[in-house]
């Protein structure tokens, strides 16, 4: 087991880079998606990473979930640089950390019903209760019904998809949950039950939200603190009070304006 | 069997192509109740008799009857096929799934040597090791098979390419899953169709490969029956003793049609239909 070492995450200077072309003589072209980030989040914490499209949002999660090498730059998980850990190390650190993408119907497998997506998990997690009991339990807590285990994703509603990749994040009992974009596919009636839900886990479970977004009002009261970047470079950060009704950062204020 | 056939999607060539080689495979198993002869039981008095009412396909050289040595042949035939096509599909398959996932140098080296093996004409290669070595059944599944996972591989590997980038496999990469679990579990059902419409081509084309083996004197050995040997024992006077090429070689186009069409008929089904689609209840 990792050690519990403040803060849960640490990013320290991240650099992500995206190559292409080099081949045939050609002069390779390195994209910076993401200079020169460093941000925390500490127990009992949930910050926002909030910017526009192509800010660069993704790259940094993908990069904290072991998707993406970084091209510079440090994440501490627990204290551990999951940059130094082995293979197994990486696999028990995943039980830490669980990502809920964006496209929440591409993030199931489309073959596999979905009680088979979350016994397998359980299987993973090593869930030792009784498992019919657990998944049940679990179903309930996310707002779902025993009948969707024997559906395929393609038979449910898209905000049945969100609930079901929370659900499955949730088996393992995760320190850190990866949003990517939570609201970006729902209408104001879902986003509003979305963010009780995600209110009442955070509260139920002592769960820490790490939440990628560009709607600053509705992550607004899921998180502590809110880090706003731009074409992947640090523009501002602090509590969520101080960056949404006293930013001074004509950047920021564009953001809040466009969502109202 | 209506009942099955009407659970088939309505695409004309696999409806086409099912019903052909529902036929022949219940032609092939339900022989030994319409003939009362055994293959290799030989009547010298009835040596190339053409089709009468005792024989309605004729007898050959040694007085066998015709259509009990197309049952028993089409069972050899047709078994030496499906079991190198098992054999190269699972051999592709996994070194696909294993070069797509993983990439690198092992897919580099990989590829190179399947450039390797495509780059020998293919037919002069199995007579070569065939007519070396002792000419068993055996070896001629293995060999058919070994000359035959290439194109699999390479088609399996393609298609490992765009899954792995897939939400649903980072996802589970993400829940910590082993790789062999990702791989064997997650993306190999999402590779299945290309591997099913290729195993379908694959057989249509090893059982002509076996039968020209077999037309050749490389297959199946006499007295045992293919339909290649059977095809070859009639080329001396194909006009005189019509039946037996005839038979044998309708047999032939019949089973290599049936697979293409089937192989087509899947094919068509990926293409124009969402998985989604086809899975709605």
């Amino acid at each position: 087991m990792l050690p519990k070492i403040s803060p849960i995450l640490e990013v320290k200077q991240l650099v992500v880079s995206y190559h292409s072309g080099g081949g045939n003589g050609h002069l390779r072209n390195d994209t910076l998606a993401v200079r020169d980030i460093s941000f925390s989040v500490n127990p009992g914490e949930s910050l926002a990473i909030v910017g526009e499209s192509g800010s660069g949002k993704t790259s940094i999660l993908m990069a904290i979930l072991g998707f993406i090498q970084p091209a510079a730059g440090k994440i501490y998980f627990m204290g551990e640089d999951i940059r130094q850990l082995s293979s197994a190390e990486m696999i028990e650190l995943r039980h830490w950390i669980q990502p809920v993408f964006q496209d929440s119907g591409a993030s199931l497998n489309p073959r596999m019903t979905i009680g088979s997506i979350l016994y397998e998990a359980l299987r993973v997690f090593n869930v030792d209760d009784n498992r019919k009991e657990f998944i049940q339990k679990l179903l309930t807590q996310i707002g779902l019904e025993d009948g969707i285990l024997s559906r395929y994703s393609y038979q449910l509603s898209g905000g049945q998809k969100q609930r079901v990749n929370l659900a499955r994040a949730m088996i393992g009992k995760p320190k850190l949950i990866i949003l990517d974009e939570p609201f970006a596919a729902q209408d104001i009636s879902n986003q509003a039950n979305f963010v009780n839900l995600l209110l009442n886990l955070r509260r139920d479970f002592n769960l820490n939200y790490l939440i990628v977004s560009h709607n600053l009002s509705v992550i607004a009261p899921l998180v502590d603190r809110i880090l706003v970047i731009r074409s992947g470079q640090y523009v501002e950060e602090g509590p969520v009070a101080e960056i949404i009704f006293h930013t001074t950062n004509e950047y920021t204020k564009t953001l809040i304006d466009a969502v109202g | 069997m209506m009942s099955i056939l009407k659970n088939i999607p309505s695409d004309l060539s696999l409806k086409t192509g099912v019903i052909v080689i529902v036929i022949l495979i219940l032609f092939l198993m339900t022989g030994s109740f319409i003939s009362p002869y055994r293959p290799e039981l030989q009547d010298l008095s009835q040596t190339l008799s053409p089709p009468s009412r005792g024989h309605p396909l004729g007898t050959d050289f040694y007085g066998r009857d015709l259509l009990t040595r197309l049952i028993y042949g089409g069972r050899i035939t047709l078994g030496i096929s499906t079991l190198a096509t098992i054999l190269a599909i699972t051999i592709g398959s996994v070194i696909g799934l294993l070069c797509g996932f993983f990439g690198g140098l092992f897919d580099l080296l990989c590829m190179r040597f399947i450039d390797v093996l495509l780059g020998f004409p293919r037919i002069f290669i199995i007579l070569l090791v065939i007519g070396l070595g002792y000419s068993s059944l055996g070896l001629v599944v293995l060999v058919m098979a070994f000359f035959s996972w290439m194109e699999i591989a390479r088609i399996v590997r393609a298609n490992v390419w765009v899954v792995k980038e897939q939400l649903y496999i980072k996802s589970a990469q993400a829940l910590g899953l082993s790789r062999s679990r990702v791989i064997f579990r997650h993306i190999l059902p999402n590779v299945s169709g290309p591997i099913i419409v290729s195993a379908v081509l694959l057989i249509s084309s090893l059982i002509l490969l076996e039968s020209g083996l077999s037309f050749l004197g490389l297959g199946a050995q006499p007295p045992t029956a293919s339909w290649g040997t059977i095809l070859n024992e009639g080329r001396t006077d194909p006009l005189g003793t019509w039946w037996i090429s005839l038979f044998s070689g309708i047999l032939i186009i019949i089973s290599v049609i049936g697979f293409n069409l089937i192989g087509d008929g899947i094919q068509n089904l990926l293409n124009h239909t969402h998985p989604k689609e086809r899975n709605v209840a």
